[in-house]
């Protein structure tokens, strides 16, 4: 019981993180489209252009869709089909979503292993984006904090029970 | 064990999985990883997993899918849904079934700046929903019509399930964009037709309303005019050519939060919440790509597509049996599942086999056309009982609507686009006419 209510305290504070990743998620975004508007602008204006404005969305995105997991997660917006287990009490149910969840978080904290690895080459080998020379370890790190939180709420989900949202709320299609 | 047998197996673990409640981006990484380490080892995998991730989101080509998302949470957050169906209301709200039908046509207008059914389905189900209840429309009218209305938002272009379909077949997704706007009409007369064959048997569940005088219903279509100059400044300029895709999704997202702070309903709450919808949106379809590329990379080591691709081939149905089987299939499937983890799991399996069959039309066209076609089963899955995704949304926004008024709401749409995947599939050149006329 004592460690079902730590947990529940961690994964409010978890979510709350997650949240805030979404946001600078959403600006790096948003900075990386207004960059790409300006270099159109400019081209259209002035024939110039922003040097390797494609690399600098690209790498913007990148970040922001690692920023953006941990909030999947926290929200449980990730779609599966419940179709075939409907039948089931809700109890069932909910031990398979926990265990789902503890499968979740271990692939992604193998993930996270990994890309650590993947950071760590990154860095000594000097991986830099072609035009820009944009270090791709700074997208390493945004994906190990991403991937990282994912598992860590994840492991939370599987700690406490907490029944499944039918609606995937961010799910888009 | 041969690969084959492998990839037979890999298959059926996901379906298993699946069945089993799993996450559908973690049931296909589970998968893809289990058949990957046993083809090749776990050193291989251990060494893709470190840096691929990386090498797939930062993509110029996919940075388009988030900034698609963002501009129609941003159009959303606008009021822009509200407007047009506002706008649509005077014009056509005092017939009978006439909100259902404002409903639609806002959805289409909406969809044709936003890439998303859902955001489409719930922007709009937060403006038409309250308006048809108000007016004494039946449940089940007013929910199959915003379920339907809401796959708008994805057969239109800018479709995000068009992108994915382009960067899996590397097709171009101009040509793609194209091809669906004469597809995309029909689908907004179909339902349309159905709205109106619906209240002509119940007549009512749709009641008769007001009628506008002229000024008034001028006065409303003004409200049209900052969605139509979005329109025209994306894509005009995106199919044009003035600029890429990417580019025009970037501009639409600038432009689309500067109208929301313009019109004073982008303060820090609603950025936040913004930013919090795209998050979500963006995170469910990119741990689909994660999962889906894991799988099929391990899939194609097994060499299963190829199999399945000679194995169509030498079936002895005619290549028009087969695409009518396809469709099936996609339909089906899509009676369970989502529509982005069907066309990124399946795409690279059957669009190799689709294309070795001869339908006498050429490559690239052939591509264009069964693109708008697996666009159209696949959504038609998302309003198909008892699992469409659309439905749940919409059940979940309209509270104390039975299942049952809701399918029965749902089935007339579901008619509508039976009929037109029939004539899509009839007659090719609805779709690629058009781009052979812009790109000869």
């Amino acid at each position: 019981m004592h460690l079902a209510s730590l947990a529940a305290r961690t994964h409010r504070a978890a979510s709350r993180i997650a949240d805030i990743l979404a946001v600078v998620g959403a600006l790096l975004l948003l900075a990386g489209a207004a960059i790409l508007t300006y270099s159109v602008l400019l081209r259209v204006v002035a024939r110039g252009q922003v040097r390797g404005d494609f690399e600098l969305v690209a790498v913007s995105s990148g970040i922001a869709i690692f920023l953006f997991l941990p909030y999947c997660q926290a929200r449980r917006a990730h779609v599966l089909i419940e179709v075939f287990t409907a039948w089931l009490p809700a109890r069932a149910r909910h031990a398979m979503d926990r265990l789902w969840s503890l499968a979740l978080a271990v692939a992604a904290g193998l993930m996270t292993a990994r890309l650590l690895v993947g950071l760590e080459e990154a860095w000594s080998r000097n991986h830099v984006t072609m035009m820009l020379q944009i270090p791709l370890s700074a997208v390493f790190v945004a994906a190990i904090v991403g991937v990282a939180c994912t598992a860590l709420l994840a492991l939370l989900d599987f700690v406490i029970t907490l029944p499944h949202a039918r609606v995937p709320e961010g799910g888009d299609q | 064990m041969s690969p084959a047998e492998v990839g037979a197996l890999m298959i059926a673990g996901l379906v298993v999985l699946m069945v089993l409640r799993a996450p559908i981006f973690l049931a296909m990484s589970l998968a893809g990883a289990a058949g990957y380490v046993w083809l090749v080892g776990s050193a291989p995998l251990l060494n893709y997993l470190k840096g691929s991730a990386v090498s797939l989101f930062v993509s110029y080509d996919y940075s388009i899918v988030p900034l698609f998302l963002l501009m129609g949470h941003f159009a959303g957050r606008a009021g822009i849904s509200a407007d047009l169906f506002t706008a649509a209301n005077a014009w056509v709200g005092h017939r009978r079934g006439g909100l259902a039908m404002s409903t639609v046509l806002g959805c289409g207008a909406f969809g044709a700046i936003c890439g998303s059914s859902i955001a489409t389905a719930s922007t709009m189900a937060a403006v038409a929903l309250p308006e048809m209840r108000r007016h004494g429309y039946s449940g089940a009218l007013a929910t199959g019509t915003l379920a339907a209305g809401g796959t708008l938002g994805i057969l239109i272009p800018p479709s995000i399930v068009l992108i994915l379909y382009a960067i899996l077949t590397e097709q171009n997704v101009v040509k793609l964009f194209v091809a669906a706007v004469v597809p995309a009409l029909l689908a907004v007369a179909g339902f349309l037709l159905a709205i109106t064959v619906y209240v002509r048997l119940f007549p009512e569940e749709g009641p008769l309303g007001a009628r506008l005088p002229l000024a008034a219903r001028l006065r409303a279509l003004r409200r049209v005019v900052p969605a139509l100059v979005i329109f025209v400044v994306v894509f005009v300029g995106i199919y044009g050519g003035f600029f890429t895709p990417t580019e025009g999704a970037a501009i639409g997202a600038v432009v689309t939060g500067l109208y929301a702070i313009l019109a004073g309903r982008l303060g820090l709450a609603d950025f936040i919440e913004t930013a919090l919808e795209t998050a979500g949106a963006t995170a469910f379809i990119f741990a689909i790509i994660f999962g889906a590329d894991l799988f099929n990379v391990a899939l194609a080591l097994t060499r299963v597509p190829q199999e399945m691709a000679n194995w169509i081939g030498s079936s002895g149905l005619t290549p028009y049996a087969i695409l009518g089987l396809l469709s099936l299939l996609y339909i089906l499937l899509g009676c369970v599942m989502d529509s982005l983890s069907m066309i990124l799991l399946t795409v690279p399996i059957i669009f190799p086999a689709f294309m070795s069959l001869d339908f006498g039309l050429a490559p690239e066209s052939q591509a264009l056309w069964f693109g708008i076609i697996t666009l159209i089963v696949v959504e038609l899955g998302m309003i198909t009982p008892p699992m469409g995704l659309n439905l749940f949304i919409i059940a979940g926004l309209a509270g104390n609507v039975p299942n049952a008024q809701i399918y029965r709401g749902v089935s007339p749409f579901i008619a509508a686009e039976l009929v037109r995947v029939g004539l899509i599939i009839a007659f090719p050149s609805l779709s690629y006419a058009l781009v052979s006329y812009f790109y000869g």
